[in-house]
């Protein structure tokens, strides 16, 4: 195979590289050189050099505040996710191989219905006089009615549900290849489920784990839909805040500016995630030698 | 058989034929006023299909039962997005080199900038004749659409007499005044009477953002008002800052809240507009469409059925349905008006909401 | 013993969770039986009349129209530029194909609502002729398209992996050619990883919201999008409710046929 000609690749991939680099790539380069021109009026921007936009963005604290509550809720969510997501995973990691798939399609379906339907769901139950504060109220958990609608809890409940298949998939993966022979040997030898858990089970898992952590981060981030139905506005997270500056406000050049910051913040994290997990997974197998 | 088919296709034939030759008999038994039926007689929109984009609920429903009929009756179609005002006015800007959208309904600030870009067709009684007939308030910068005031819409219950504006401040009501999303008009007019209740007006937002945030907690930001009459029911809430119209829909139908018209300092009026999209991919249903909701039939559809006060001047409503909207120019100006500083300063205006009311 | 409850009670923490995964769906699909305008627990009364609405409700009916012609075009056009570049990912060790596996994926990382904000702009200057492509069919097709290479490269490279090398090897050698190789070896072995590209990909275009809301101009407007400009201007909807329910349910029963015939849940 190695002999076929070099051109062959090269036109199989020409397709798919142009309309990336049309239609992709191009958009983003647009943004860069928006971001620094001048905001007449909503919707109206005027192409002269300015960096009133990034001085804007770097004055004033309320846009790090969004930042911060971005990553906070994203590193909250992240982690709920992965708590959940690690059972349900290895339950299906375990089953035969037709049960698996079929339970693997069902929790696979909030990917597949999209962020939309299950807004909508969420905000039917979230509603004062909807399910959630319904069931609470007569099971008598709660004494008064409370509220998940403009509040991170709400955004949370939500986000943390339709993020659950992004985190499950690589996880039944790397959950599935991992020898059964190795757990009974373990507990043959005596060793407790838990720590067979976590000196066999967990750290071979780590490859899927991390694979997910790292989507559903990523997911969260750029999270929008969920938190623009669920916040009703009062909870600002980056995607939504994009979404107001440049529909009801139209300061197209602020919104470049605060968008490209957040890729650039977004690509040092991921730069650090990776180097810090990479380094975490050397310590553990080095601790497993030893 | 072949005697069967024979019929069955001159039958069908004939069916064509009469319906071919039934249709200029129809167009020529026009309901609408003369001007509008010139535009109508004979036009034939060749099954393109136009766009409008309006708000949906009542306003819609008015369009499908008045409007809609009469294009698809001249062989057109009609597609309506629905939606907020500022979804739509950010579409006709980005798509400004190549509009997809005929109509946009927009309110008197946001068409009169428009006009000034030059997103938006600068009315003329040349292209709409109704615009001749419209009160001269109605004729500034915009098709005049309809009046609707802003006032206050609350529980019968928790009110002795009807609320003026500094009754909401009172403090038996604090954390149970709803508002409704923002940007939107309801909210800007609530904020600029914040501003005259501090001593300012819509222009000064230092005074009107901290009289407005001595409300918080907000129990509920409405985007609609199924939302905001059921928690009403339910007593989280008492009152809000609301258009006329709509709550004349819900009372009407029976629903347990009452509406008043302020007098410190006043209700707010605001003037719904009809925007013809420069350069409009179907103008000419564009200006059919324009010319029947200017028509007196659709105006008085908008009084009668909706509760919106009427811009044509030509159409004459009786005591009864007069008493219940904002009728008459004279009426319209007496009340306050705002002006464009809130669409001209909507970024800092959006950003101080989001940090002094929408945050808890 | 105690195992046993362990067990029982690792079973039911499990389906509880998959529960809450479900849940959204579970509620919208009974709320749009549900006989009040509002979204009440516990539901005042049954009702057919929010489907009975959606038969006479012909934007509805139009926007599903244009999300499904939208969807299919994008998928087909997705597999058909996808495919051959994970092959020449997979089979074709060149330098730098690392690099650009991760470039395809990209867009899966990358806030689709930044991407959205200049693609809004950038298709206003582009030109095709005189006019822009920013609202046609032409702009939204190339920008779902884009939406979906990542999972339809990502999946057919996955059924590339399944596959055995040493059958290609074997037709090239009995002198057969690269162009009759991949049609008569690969595409029929790797086609269930395709088919469950083109399915998962009509599926992300057909309910994306970020993207097409911006750049959907007013000509074609998908369900979704409709949907989310009205939840935010007017509220939600029963309409929208059960018009969901009805998508889901399809969506739904589209998903365990695929698990069933071709397995799909090894390549998502």
């Amino acid at each position: 195979m190695e002999r076929r000609s070099k051109i062959t690749p090269i036109l199989l991939l020409a397709p798919a590289i142009l309309i990336f680099v049309f239609i992709f790539v191009a958009p983003f380069i647009y943004l860069i050189f928006q971001s620094f021109w001048h905001y007449e009026t909503s919707y109206v921007s005027k192409q002269v050099f300015t960096l009133e936009n990034y001085i804007k963005l770097f004055s004033d604290p309320y846009y790090w505040r969004i930042y911060w509550r971005t990553f906070r809720l994203s590193v909250i969510s992240t982690l709920i996710t992965m708590i959940l997501a690690y059972p349900i995973s290895r339950m299906i990691s375990r089953m035969p191989p037709g049960k698996k798939g079929l339970v693997t399609t069902l929790i696979a379906l909030p990917m597949i219905g999209g962020g939309m339907i299950q807004a909508m769901g969420w905000m039917t139950m979230m509603m004062p006089y909807g399910a959630i504060n319904g069931i609470l109220l007569s099971l008598g958990i709660i004494k008064e009615k409370m509220t998940f609608l403009g509040t991170e809890t709400g955004i949370l409940i939500g986000l943390v549900q339709s993020f659950i298949p992004l985190m499950s998939l690589p996880l039944i993966a790397s959950l599935g290849a991992i020898d059964p022979t190795l757990e009974d040997a373990s507990k043959s030898l005596g060793a407790s489920p838990l720590r067979t858990f976590f000196e066999i089970i967990l750290p071979l898992s780590i490859p899927g784990a991390v694979s997910g952590m790292v989507l559903t981060f990523m997911a969260n981030l750029t999270m929008y839909v969920t938190p623009s139905i669920l916040g009703q506005g009062k909870i600002q997270v980056f995607g939504s805040f994009v979404y107001q500056q440049a529909i009801s406000v139209g300061n197209w050049p602020f919104s470049s500016a605060f968008s490209l910051f957040f890729l650039l913040i977004m690509g040092v994290t991921a730069f650090l995630s990776s180097w810090i997990t990479k380094s975490i997974q050397k310590s553990i197998y080095k601790g497993n030698e030893a | 058989m072949k005697k069967f088919s024979m019929f069955l296709l001159l039958f069908v034939l004939l069916c064509v034929a009469s319906t071919v030759i039934a249709s200029p008999a129809e167009a020529a038994d026009c309901n609408w006023d003369e001007a509008t039926c010139e535009i109508l007689d004979g036009a034939d929109f060749g099954g393109r299909t136009m766009v409008v984009g309006v708000w949906g609920g009542t306003i819609e429903e008015i369009y499908r039962k008045y409007i809609i009929p009469e294009i698809e009756a001249h062989n057109g179609k009609v597609e309506m997005l629905l939606g907020g005002t500022s979804d739509r006015v950010a579409k006709v800007y980005a798509e400004r080199e190549n509009p997809t959208m005929d109509i946009a309904y927009t309110n008197m600030f946001e068409s009169a900038k428009g006009i000034k870009e030059g997103v938006f067709e600068v009315p003329s009684a040349d292209a709409v004749p109704a615009y001749a007939d419209l009160y001269d308030v109605a004729k500034i910068d915009a098709y005049g659409m309809s009046f609707a005031a802003l006032g206050i819409a609350y529980k019968p219950e928790a009110f002795e007499g009807e609320p003026d504006w500094p009754d909401l401040w009172k403090p038996e009501y604090k954390g149970k005044i709803a508002m409704s999303t923002f940007p939107g008009s309801d909210s800007e007019g609530f904020l600029t009477i914040a501003g005259y209740l501090a001593g300012g007006d819509d222009t000064t937002p230092d005074l009107a953002f901290p009289k407005l945030a001595e409300l918080k907690p907000i129990p509920l930001f409405f985007a609609n008002l199924d939302e905001l009459f059921m928690m009403m029911d339910k007593g989280d809430v008492v009152a809000a800052a609301v258009f006329d119209s709509y709550t004349r829909t819900y009372i009407e139908q029976g629903a347990n809240v009452k509406f008043s018209y302020p007098k410190t300092p006043g209700a707010i009026v605001t003037m719904d507009t009809l925007c013809i999209v420069n350069n409009a991919p179907n103008r000419d249903m564009a200006i059919a469409w324009a010319q029947m909701s200017l028509s007196p039939i659709v105006q008085e559809a908008f009084a009668r059925e909706i509760y919106f006060g009427p811009t044509n001047s030509k159409l004459v409503l009786d005591e009864e349905a007069a008493s219940k909207v904002i009728y008459g120019e004279e009426q319209a100006n007496s009340l306050i008006r705002m002006s464009t500083y809130m669409t001209d300063h909507r970024d800092e205006i959006v950003e101080r909401f989001n940090r002094e009311i929408a945050e808890d | 013993m105690k195992e046993k409850i362990l067990r029982i009670s690792f079973l039911v923490i499990c389906w509880a969770i998959i529960l809450y995964i479900l849940l959204p769906i579970i509620v919208l699909i009974v709320n749009s039986f549900n006989k009040s305008k509002f979204f009440e627990f516990p539901p005042t009364g049954f009702s057919l009349q929010w489907f009975e609405k959606f038969l006479v409700n012909k934007e509805y009916q139009a926007s599903l129209l244009v999300s499904v012609k939208i969807a299919a075009v994008s998928a087909f056009s997705g597999i058909l530029i996808g495919t051959p570049a994970a092959y020449a990912i997979k089979r074709y060790n060149f330098k730098g194909s690392n690099l650009l596996q991760t470039f395809f994926l990209s867009p899966l990382m990358l806030p689709s609502v930044v991407w959205a904000l200049g693609l809004i702009q950038y298709m206003n200057v582009v030109r095709i002729g005189n006019a822009s492509i920013l609202g046609t069919f032409f702009g939204l097709i190339s920008a779902h398209t884009v939406i979906i290479l990542p999972y339809v490269i990502r999946m057919v490279m996955t059924s590339l992996s399944y596959m055995d090398k040493d059958l290609e090897s074997a037709s090239l050698s009995l002198g057969a050619n690269p162009i009759k190789t991949f049609f008569g070896i690969t595409f029929p072995l790797i086609s269930p990883g395709v088919l469950v590209g083109a399915v998962f990909g009509f599926m992300v275009s057909f309910t994306d919201v970020v993207v097409t809301s911006f750049i959907g101009g007013s000509k074609y407007i998908t369900f979704p999008v409709r949907m989310y400009s009205e939840i935010r201007s007017e509220g939600l909807d029963p309409l929208a409710v059960a018009v969901s329910a009805i998508i889901i349910i399809i969506l739904v029963i589209v998903s365990f046929i695929c698990e069933k015939t071709i397995q799909w849940s090894r390549y998502i």
